[in-house]
């Protein structure tokens, strides 16, 4: 098996790819757990500066899932700004247990408040992909 | 007579904080059959045996990690508070030598860059050794 990122028409052959940035390691590995179980590949980033670098080593995802406030310099907010510029088809959804910076519907993001269940995080993200018609696994 | 091994029977908590590096070895090692628990550093790899220690069965853990401990304290500290835990140690040779030094323990028993092939054959030793051990 190669252990490097894979190039995109090996990706497209892949399940759907998510990045889930969240900064509680027990909630990260809950909500990933159910992301897999789901079937899709998914890599986990307490900070939007390590989701950054997974993105700049290559690895493309179909979907984000990020809190507000993670780790490091940067919120989920500035990370959503990022792709929107380096990633724009990317769909992104928020997450905090405040109240979101922006009107979602305004800046075109899907927002789900905390605490969530985390079933309805994943059928947010199909039904979001669905819409994008990247259900299929294709970027 | 080979030993059976189910790779699905075993939780790897994996300690790196350099997430590059970490999730596609992480992702090797799912498809191997493990079931992975990802952390970046030694404080959320705490926060995860609090949770889950019952279900770990072994720690992989880069000795240069991040964290209130290293990788090398870190390990002294499983040794102590969970000692039915095996913990493999990654690291550059050179660079973990001292540290170890400082501590009394040994070098790392992996050395980076990983090598996939190796780090599963390492894991699945540990694993055997450790239940040969707990059946005595």
């Amino acid at each position: 098996m190669s252990f490097e990122p894979q190039s995109q028409s090996q990706d497209q052959a892949q399940s759907r790819r998510i990045f889930v940035v969240e900064d509680d390691v027990l909630l990260r590995l809950d909500i990933s757990a159910e992301f897999r179980d789901a079937g899709y590949e998914v890599f986990e980033a307490a900070s939007a500066e390590d989701a950054l670098q997974l993105i700049a080593s290559g690895y493309r995802p179909h979907a984000v899932f990020s809190d507000l406030k993670v780790a490091g310099n940067a919120s989920g907010w500035d990370l959503r700004h990022e792709l929107a510029h380096r990633c724009p088809d990317v769909v992104f959804v928020l997450t905090s247990g405040r109240e979101p910076p922006v009107d979602p519907e305004e800046a075109g993001l899907i927002f789900l408040p905390k605490p969530y269940r985390s079933e309805r995080v994943v059928v947010a993200i199909e039904e979001a992909l669905g819409r994008n018609g990247r259900n299929d696994g294709t970027i | 007579m080979t030993e059976r091994f189910d790779a699905d029977l075993h939780t790897i908590l994996f300690v790196d904080a350099d997430i590059v590096v970490r999730s596609p070895l992480a992702s090797y090692l799912r498809d191997c059959g493990f079931k992975v628990l990802e952390t970046g550093d030694t404080n959320e790899a705490k926060q995860v045996l609090s949770e889950h220690v019952q279900s770990v069965s072994i720690i992989l853990c880069d000795a240069a990690t991040v964290g209130t401990e290293a990788g090398f304290a870190f390990s002294q500290w499983v040794r102590t508070s969970h000692p039915d835990v095996p913990v493999l140690l990654a690291g550059n040779v050179e660079n973990a030598v001292a540290i170890a030094g400082d501590l009394c323990e040994e070098g790392p028993s992996l050395s980076k860059p990983y090598d996939p092939s190796v780090v599963v054959d390492a894991i699945r030793q540990a694993i055997a050794s450790r239940s040969r051990n707990s059946t005595k």
